[in-house]
């Protein structure tokens, strides 16, 4: 045990003495601005995730090639969120302890979002979500923004639509802070009858489940996913149980046609539904999706998020420039709650005091094709 | 940079911990228990209940977590030890995988799959020590030091002889009067309270927990850290877990693409465990005779 | 009996010869090297994983794909045993245990590496499903072929093993080790037989499962754990243990939750519920006739 403890003694001393070497309190000013960005790069949703990381690294780019903020170029270091709320949090301390970031973009799940906060909200460093929308994030903290719509609003169109049409309703949700919060402002709002079936971002049989729901004569079946891969496999089980009721879908699946698609006699057979936001047609837009092809060889997957991506990388960019010093996060903290009339691609953007923007959800029917805005 | 190597230190710290309490009850006494991540995830859900709900600090959540986690394994014991062998590989197996669906289930007391957020950082006379600081790493070893001197002392006691003898030969031990029953149930408790503390230095260092944290994987990698340092050799856990930590981290300084980081170092744990397995099944630190 | 249970424990049927497909090859490898294979759930997987290049991306048939994909793994199944298992035979079956865990992660590893983390899928296409029984049960082509197929592989089995001069062998072997070495049987030869025809029906439940739903890394992992249980519940190393503790699971699962006696978040734990109020009644399992104890 001796040698244990000396050899303890001696690990401290060389590590403050190392602490002490490499202490160093100026800044350059002329070095690159570096901040942080958390987005699921693998898992399931890491269609979404890698999505923001190329629009917003396509912006960056593009900011830096024009001179960047003030003279300094603009870095972002990536960590993988993998849409957890545990990875999340890892993912905001090592950029944070680590990387000495003071402001983070991300995440894009809300349970990454929601997961970064308690740290980032401590040591008041700015998380800006470009997508999360779960209504949480609304008093998640004074340091968390988001250019995404809160899902109170979503849950509410999906509520008075079920309120007109039907009685009682099947709800198969996913248990992640996001489509919680999409499921509990339907459950709050829809005034008929509901039978609720939670399911783990692990599990991908729901045999069992749909069997049960079928045999509750429901009106109407709402399919609440995180992610597409999971909204498929519970079509394709739908579809293999011949289910024969009205869908109403959230935003996921209606963001991105792609998924509904290899379903579409099916979705189309018994009416889909579903809620999202309008990202309506501009040519700052269209050069932004010609820009995206060119460099990514692909389409935009989801329309609606490189709405919000676009516009929170641009408002992100906006306050940094009218801060002197990066490290004051107070300041950046007012100028974003400062943001009046953006111009961005989802119209005039405006921040109000608990950090949300001020889009608003309608809903959409899909025609086999591509989801169309309905009014109803 | 040196933040990083802070964070590495407590990190193997916390894991010295744990796999030095793991090779108490799987590597001294032989039980091949498949579920002692259980205690682990106890002590850590206790540390984040009490923190998050009745302000109980870093200190006292210590001797909570050990606690909890040692009453839950004597009550684990009496339905798990009368089995030997693959029996209870499974059955302990099984109840890793039903304290997750505890845990997922249960959100009155765990907040279920999104998890426990806004844990407290340890507080020492109204000073917070933040995560990856050097206090932080100061204290993480004094606590680890201490418990895994109270190990050396407990694998170098008479009792922990009965342990070993127990391994050797169980039934040869009980045909001399001793109750092994009792005595298997006392190593699994002290094992499990010295985990439930490991769980607590977690907690309070990751500031977040959900059900993840009984992951199959991370009993997977329990066992390569015990089993490379040879089963029952106390230096051989230390050792087996910082060799474990520093190869689990190479992918990431090679500058893998960060998406196959966690599959490349899986790929390295596999070779490792079978490597060892092959040549050194007493495990890689051999030539640390211990002084028995 | 209404549609609701008909459909349930039709549900319960195909999940559970899933599970006894996997569940066989475990029991036969316990039986004969006495240890439990942990990277059987792997071999469930990469079978998924095969067929899926061969049939979605190759293009080919889903006969000859299946063929093909079952013929691989079981020469990897052969593999693994030659180079991974049959070295560290006759020493402590801890060994060969933790090198099983070892392999599993491994393989793992080597699917994520190769395939990548997203999701895929078996084939693009969904097949509609047949009413049966009288328009009480809905079930899908996949669905029927995998009940037939795990039937007729049981029989098959048992039919090998009782009577072929190798089936023979290998039950002589499995009931005492050294008693059969010493009448100059080769140990070697049935270790190969086994890990192949293990290997070859796991492969077939990879299948089967994969168009049951998407394919993802850990799918082994899940049914593995699940046949373990199986395993266990019918007494390790026997045959007729394994399959009636794999459909005793697949039903109890099905019919449970979806009659809502039991939460469907629960739906993971019941397998080990079952297993461990079992071994608490009867720690020899439901058709052991002998204290684990003293098998080793």
């Amino acid at each position: 045990m001796k040698n244990f403890t000396i050899g303890l003694i001696l690990g401290i001393l060389v590590v403050f003495g190392y602490q002490q070497l490499n202490y160093n309190p100026s800044v350059n000013s002329s070095e690159a601005i570096v901040i942080g960005g958390i987005a699921p790069l693998t898992g399931d949703a890491a269609s979404l995730g890698i999505q923001t990381q190329e629009i917003s690294n396509m912006r960056v780019e593009e900011v830096n090639k024009e001179g960047g903020i003030n003279g300094r170029n603009l870095e972002i270091i990536w960590e993988d969120g993998k849409c957890t709320p545990g990875e999340a949090s890892r993912a905001a301390q090592k950029l944070i302890g680590i990387d000495k970031v003071s402001v983070i973009l991300g995440g894009v799940c809300s349970g990454e979002t929601l997961g970064a906060t308690p740290i980032t909200e401590r040591n008041k460093v700015i998380l800006f979500s470009p997508i999360s929308t779960s209504p949480e994030v609304t008093h998640a903290g004074d340091f968390v923004f988001r250019s995404a719509p809160s899902d109170s609003t979503q849950g509410m169109v999906l509520a008075d639509y079920a309120n007109k049409h039907f009685k009682r309703v099947g709800l198969i949700s996913e248990n992640t802070d996001y489509a919680l919060g999409v499921a509990n402002v339907f459950e709050e709002i829809f005034e008929g009858e509901i039978v609720r079936e939670d399911y783990l971002s692990t599990e991908s049989d729901f045999k069992t489940r749909i069997t049960k729901l079928k045999n509750e004569k429901l009106d109407a079946l709402i399919i609440n996913p995180q992610s597409p891969p999971k909204y498929e496999i519970i079509l394709k089980q739908l579809q293999e149980q011949n289910w024969k009721t009205p869908f109403l879908v959230n935003e996921v699946a209606a963001g991105n046609a792609e998924s509904s698609i290899k379903f579409k006699d099916f979705l189309v057979k018994n009416k889909t539904v579903g809620a999202n936001f309008i990202v309506p047609e501009s040519d700052e837009l269209n050069d932004v999706l010609q820009k995206y092809e060119a460099k990514h060889g692909k389409k935009v997957e989801y329309l609606n998020y490189t709405g919000t991506s676009y516009d929170g990388i641009n408002i992100l960019i906006h306050a940094l420039s009218q801060v002197e010093n990066i490290s004051d996060t107070e300041s950046i903290r007012d100028e974003l709650y400062a943001i009046k009339d953006f111009p961005g691609l989802l119209g005039k953007v405006s921040m109000d005091e608990n950090g949300d923007v001020n889009i608003t959800y309608t809903l959409f029917e899909f025609n086999g094709e591509e989801f169309i805005p309905i009014s109803e | 940079m040196i933040e990083y190597i802070f964070s590495l230190i407590i990190i193997t710290s916390i894991w010295t911990l744990l796999a030095q309490s793991y090779n108490l009850s799987f590597g001294l006494t032989g039980l091949f228990n498949l579920g002692h991540i259980i205690f682990y995830g106890i002590g850590a859900y206790t540390a984040a209940i009490l923190n998050t709900r009745y302000g109980i600090g870093f200190f006292p959540n210590l001797i909570f977590a050990a606690l909890v986690s040692g009453a839950f394994a004597a009550f684990f014991g009496l339905l798990t030890l009368r089995l030997s062998g693959h029996y209870l590989a499974i059955a302990t197996l099984g109840a890793a995988m039903i304290a997750t669906v505890v845990a997922t289930n249960w959100v009155s007391l765990t907040n279920g799959p999104l998890g426990i957020r806004g844990i407290e950082e340890p507080e020492f006379f109204g000073k917070i020590i933040q995560a990856d600081s050097l206090e932080f790493v100061v204290l993480m070893l004094i606590i680890v030091v201490f418990c895994n001197f109270l190990l050396y002392k407990i694998f170098n006691s008479p009792f922990g002889r009965i342990q070993r003898a127990i391994k050797d030969d169980e039934i040869a031990v009980r045909a001399v009067g001793k109750n092994t029953f009792a005595a298997k149930s006392w190593s699994l408790i002290l094992s499990a309270a010295f985990a439930g503390i490991a769980g607590c230095l977690y907690t309070h260092y990751r500031l977040f927990l959900d059900p993840s944290i009984f992951a199959l994987p991370e009993i997977i990698i329990l066992i390569l850290m015990v089993v490379v340092g040879g089963r029952g050799n106390f230096k051989g856990a230390i050792l087996g877990t910082i060799l474990v930590i520093i190869i689990g981290e190479l992918p990431r300084f090679i500058g893998f693409p960060d998406n196959i980081i966690g599959a490349t170092r899986n790929l390295l744990f596999a070779a490792l465990l079978i490597g060892t397995m092959f040549t050194r099944p007493q495990g890689l630190f051999t030539f640390f005779t211990e002084k028995e | 009996m209404s549609e609701l249970v008909a459909q349930l424990i039709w549900n319960g049927l195909v999940t559970g010869a899933l599970i006894a497909l996997v569940a066989l090859g475990l029991t036969l490898i316990y039986g004969i090297a006495g240890f439990i294979q942990f990277a059987h759930g792997e071999i469930v997987a990469l079978g998924a994983y095969n067929f899926m290049v061969f049939h979605k991306l190759m293009g080919w048939e889903i006969i000859p794909a299946v063929g093909i994909s079952v013929l691989i793994m079981i020469i990897i199944g052969l593999i693994l045993e030659r180079f991974f298992f049959r070295p560290v035979r006759e020493k402590d079956p801890m060994i060969p245990l933790v090198i099983s865990i070892g392999l599993s992660i491994g393989l793992q590893a080597i699917i994520l590496i190769f395939f990548g983390p997203n999701i895929l899928t078996i084939s693009d296409k969904t097949h509609a499903s047949i009413s049966i029984f009288g328009d009480k049960i809905l079930a899908t082509p996949s669905q029927i072929i995998a009940i037939i197929s795990a039937v007729i592989l049981m029989i098959g089995l048992g039919v090998f093993l009782k009577k072929s001069k190798i089936g023979k062998y290998l039950r002589a072997v499995a009931s005492n080790r050294e008693v059969a070495q010493v009448f100059g049987m080769n140990i070697d030869n049935s270790m190969k037989w086994i890990f192949g025809i293990g290997a070859g029906m796991a492969a077939l439940a990879g299948i089967f499962l994969g168009f049951e739903q998407n394919l993802e890394p850990l799918m082994g992992v899940h049914i593995s754990v699940k046949a373990f249980s199986a395993v266990i519940l019918g007494a390790v190393g026997s045959i007729r243990g394994a399959i009636i503790g794999a459909f005793l699971i697949g039903l109890t699962e099905s019919l449970l939750v979806g009659m809502g006696v039991i939460p469907s978040g629960f739906t993971s734990a019941i397998p080990f519920v079952i297993l461990i109020g079992m071994l608490l009644l009867r720690p020899e399992g439901l058709f052991g006739n002998r204290f684990e104890s003293l098998r080793r």
